[in-house]
């Protein structure tokens, strides 16, 4: 009920300041024409005079495909069929959950983390923006908020590593070993599959946990104003703890709704696949309206979680 | 053969008659044996030395009882009056032919008490015990699912005037002369079984155990396997009125869903195979499903082969329904004409990869792209996977390492041995059909394969064959692929079009000083070059295509590295196109075969949209790690 309570106060809050969901959207969209214009040259110095240009235009053209991944190299590497609808959400997913993230190329690397650093620096303007109120956007107060913030909150992402990185790298790999064991002796492959499954469900709530955590230490830092990034840390763990049933739904009824809608934009996208350059506008379009919505998700959850901190606070 | 199976002590105890004949003009004065199993007696032998660290990975923490081995007790002659009872074991020398590993215990040699003589026939006792390795290739036992290949002192082939009796490598699969094989099998009443040929009896005996007896003539190998946990199916097919073959399906429980694609897979080589090669003489074919962790599936046995699935394998990913249907298709190459897989892999191996393309085309259409997340399949329906693209990736990449002729364990590594073996033999007969024909193809493979059945056929009885239906010599097409580590590759170099200059200079006796030719104005000097980018030269046609929609086909013999087609008239050209009938599937870069004058905006467009999709789907979920 708390939650429910926390998460409708969120949405308020968000609504009030609707114009920062579309400032950050226009961030992750600004950052990744950075390197969508590389990613057209290769495509377009591929495909362009060639008849594979006029069959990639209608579908698929799976043999100018395995030629250009057999040739390509960096971004390169990242295209493939895969890359639409579920596949993009599938290959996000297990990258994460099976630290698969680590193979792709270094740009791709690099960018990540500019762009996870210029989100810690971001965070710091949105929880500032949604701490003083109603008040709508203003880049002058979310930019105080985010410079101001910013070296409390890179210490606590750089903090958050070591837990993030402690999973993704020590456990991991030995769940991956513990599944191996499993299913060595196994006549079926049910055994593997299922163990192998329940490790990356193992690994999914962990980070979920690690950055719940996290949220709320962030959240302290700015409503408590600390400056010691390990109190703040402290104190969004013993929040967590104290209040595990309030904390958890309202993180995991955020997911959810991130989970349909994904699925939503999933089914859409796989469904609504016209051709000709109609097509990909409207492709574009459903794009941009599904990433909106996982922007609007993000702030949302930190308004939640920053309303849920002041309810028990009070 | 007279076989018991301690499964307790996962041992084997066997007693063999053999009766050989002497078929080559030679007198022999000794006689050669595999003994394979000990390719998994300790980790010095040939075969787990030529893998490397992966090779040498599964057996790290192997116990006493996981090594495999066979230990020949006696090797009596019978039925010869003078020597009946003499035992050659004595004699047995451990022969290592083709490297120097003296550690190598998979090929022996007998020495014979007096020389045998051409037409002779010697009848000999084996007997012998076997510890069932815990599988690392092929064969073993896991649990309680067996599956025994190469596990009985099987005798080599004498040919060429010498024993072509080759040691257990990593990279090669066998050989082995014809024979007729009768087997009894003793093992727990409670194993369901399967094995090369046809079973005759089954009978329960009073300690709990079973005899099951097989026999088959015109094979070169017995295989079995058993385990308590098949289900087992069967299922006629009719070839023509009296002609049959039951064909036997051994499936884990867990995958009792892919019942009817298995038999629909086995069927439908059963038919196409049978049309393009030859009816299927055999009575019966199994088709086994493998327990996971075997390590037995995809691999093929006179009668018998196995598979492999997963549970959750969709329709339209082409598992299990291509590995069922190419190990099906080797019942032919390395069956019934018993190609050398050691001295000739790719007339095994690319022959049944082509097969089992052409095979899987015809039954179902094209594949669909599958990529597995968290090992659950998942088919992306909008991508399909033509048959032309079958291999060339492979051959792309790692085939100009080495030559396709080559002995199996002779080459750099195995990524080069199965792209030289499987896809490059593949894409030179997918080549081939296309520049042949399909009909003169079709003949020409059924007439290689109907005469050689049984006949250990050799490169030059494929070249004699292809030449003879083509009706002109192809060896110099044929040697580029097969002794060449040249790729093909042709491309559309460039295109232009241009109005005729002006005149300037004396023509007819006038003097002219920028004189427009008459119509010049509306005409074009247009050229289009083509280039030959790889070594393999093939004759191909290309295809011009004007303004206006008027269209030249030419062609070229591909012998020198590029040449140029001139045109004048009225359209200029807007696209040229190499190859225009997708003939040389071998051409490994098939992007720059066309060249059009204007490019297409949309594709590059519409593609980065979609990668533009997943990078901000990425970078919004990978601040996870940063709030």
């Amino acid at each position: 009920m708390k939650a429910l309570l926390n998460i409708l106060q969120g949405f308020k809050t968000v609504k009030s300041a609707g114009r920062l969901v579309v400032f950050l959207y226009l961030i992750n969209l600004g950052f990744s024409m950075i390197l969508a214009v590389p990613m057209y040259n290769s495509l377009a110095e591929s495909l362009g005079r060639s008849q594979a240009g006029e069959n990639m235009a209608r579908g698929f053209d799976y043999l100018w495909w395995e030629e250009y991944r057999d040739r390509g190299h960096g971004l390169a590497a990242t295209f493939g069929p895969s890359v639409i609808g579920r596949g993009a959400l599938l290959n996000n997913l297990e990258g994460l959950l099976q630290m698969k993230w680590t193979e792709l190329p270094a740009e791709v690397l690099a960018a990540f983390l500019i762009y996870i650093l210029l989100h810690t620096f971001l965070a710091g303007g949105v929880l500032f923006l949604y701490r003083e109120g109603p008040s709508g956007f203003s880049l002058r107060r979310f930019l105080d908020g985010a410079l101001g913030y910013f070296p409390s909150f890179l210490g606590l992402t750089l903090l958050s590593w070591v837990f993030f990185f402690g999973v993704g790298f020590l456990l991991v790999p030995q769940l991956t070993e513990l599944v191996r064991n499993i299913s060595a002796n196994s006549l079926t492959e049910k055994a593997g599959l299922w163990a192998g499954l329940a490790a990356s469900l193992a690994t999914w709530v962990l980070f979920m946990l690690i950055q719940m955590v996290f949220d709320y230490a962030r959240i302290k830092t700015v409503l408590e104003e600390r400056r010691n990034i390990f109190r703040a840390f402290a104190e969004g763990l013993a929040f967590s703890l104290k209040h595990p049933l309030a904390t958890l739904c309202l993180y995991s009824i955020l997911w959810a709704a991130g989970l349909v809608l994904s699925v939503v934009y999933v089914v859409l996208q796989e469904s609504l696949a016209p051709s000709g350059p109609g097509g990909a506008l409207l492709a574009f379009a459903g794009q941009q309206v599904f990433i909106l919505g996982l922007v609007g998700l993000r702030c949302w959850t930190y308004a939640a979680e920053l309303h849920l901190a002041r309810f028990f606070r009070t | 053969m007279d076989v018991r199976l301690d499964t307790a002590r996962k041992v084997i105890t066997g007693r063999e008659v053999l009766m050989w004949t002497n078929t080559s003009p030679d007198t022999l004065k000794s006689l050669w044996f595999h003994l394979y199993w000990n390719a998994f007696a300790n980790n010095a032998t040939t075969f787990m030395t030529e893998g490397g660290a992966s090779r040498q990975d599964p057996v790290r923490h192997f116990k006493k009882e996981d090594w495999g081995w066979i230990r020949v007790d006696s090797i009596k002659i019978l039925k010869d009056p003078a020597l009946e009872g003499f035992d050659l074991k004595p004699s047995l020398t451990f022969q290592y032919p083709d490297d120097i590993n003296d550690m190598d215990r998979t090929v022996a040699s007998v020495d014979l008490p007096r020389p045998m003589a051409p037409g002779e026939t010697i009848v000999l006792e084996i007997r012998w015990e076997g510890q069932v390795p815990r599988p690392i290739s092929r064969t073993g036992v896991i649990n309680d699912y067996y599956f025994l290949g190469q596990w009985f002192p099987k005798i080599g082939v004498y040919l060429d005037g010498r024993w072509n009796c080759h040691q257990f490598h990593g990279s090669s699969e066998f050989f082995a002369d014809y024979g007729t094989y009768d087997v009894r099998l003793t093992l727990p009443a409670s194993f369901v079984v399967g094995a090369t040929g046809r079973r005759l009896e089954l009978t329960r005996n009073a300690d709990g155990t079973a005899c099951h007896r097989f026999t088959q003539d015109s094979v070169h190998d017995f295989a079995w396997t058993a385990s308590p946990r098949f289900l087992e199916y069967r299922q006629r097919f009719d070839f023509a009125p009296g002609r049959t073959s039951e064909i036997i399906l051994l499936l884990q429980p867990e995958h009792r869903r892919l019942k009817e694609r298995y038999l629909k897979a086995v069927m439908s080589a059963l038919k196409q195979a049978s049309l393009l090669l030859g009816d299927y003489p055999y009575e019966t074919i199994t088709c086994v499903d493998p327990a996971y962790n075997s390590r037995s599936g995809g691999m093929e046995y006179p009668t018998i082969f196995t598979a492999g699935a997963g549970f959750l394998d969709p329709e339209g990913s082409g598992d299990p329904e291509a590995v069922t249907i190419h190990e099906f298709g080797h019942n032919y190459f390395y069956g019934l004409l018993g190609s050398n897989e050691f001295e000739n892999p790719w007339m095994d191996e690319g022959f049944t990869t082509f097969l089992e393309s052409k095979i899987y085309d015809l039954a179902y259409g094209p594949r669909t792209y599958t990529r597995t997340y968290f090992g659950i399949p998942v088919l992306f329906r909008g991508v399909t996977i033509p048959v032309e693209s079958s291999g060339i990736s492979e051959v792309r990449r790692t085939a100009g390492r080495d030559v396709m002729q080559r002995y199996a364990w002779h080459f750099r590594d195995e990524e080069s041995y199965s792209a030289n073996s499987y896809d490059k033999g593949e894409i030179m007969l997918r080549t081939l059909e296309r520049l042949l024909g399909e009909k003169t193809f079709a003949a020409m493979m059924r007439d290689y394969s109907r005469s050689n059945w049984f006949g250990h056929p050799r490169p030059k009885d494929f070249y004699e064959t292809v030449s003879r239906h083509a009706g002109r010599d192809m060896s110099g097409l044929l040697d580029q692929f097969i002794y060449g580590a040249g790729v093909c590759d042709y491309a559309v170099g460039r295109i232009d079009n241009r109005h005729p200059q002006p005149l300037r200079g004396w023509l007819d006796g006038k003097l002219l000083e920028n004189t427009p030719l008459p119509g010049s104005a509306q005409a074009f000097e247009s050229e289009v070059v083509v280039q030959r980018l790889g070594d393999i030269r093939i004759p191909v046609d290309v295809l011009v295509k004007f303004k206006g929609g008027r269209t030249l086909r030419e062609t070229w013999d591909g012998q020198y590295l590029w040449k140029r087609f001139r045109y004048r008239g009225r359209a200029p050209i807007i696209q040229a196109v190499v190859d225009p009938d997708f003939k040389l599937v071998a051409d490994i870069n098939r992007t720059n075969n066309s060249l059009s004058r204007e490019p297409n905006g949309l594709a590059p467009w519409k593609w980065t949209v979609h990668w533009l999709g997943w990078l901000q789907h990425a970078l919004e979920f990978f601040v996870i790690f940063g709030g």
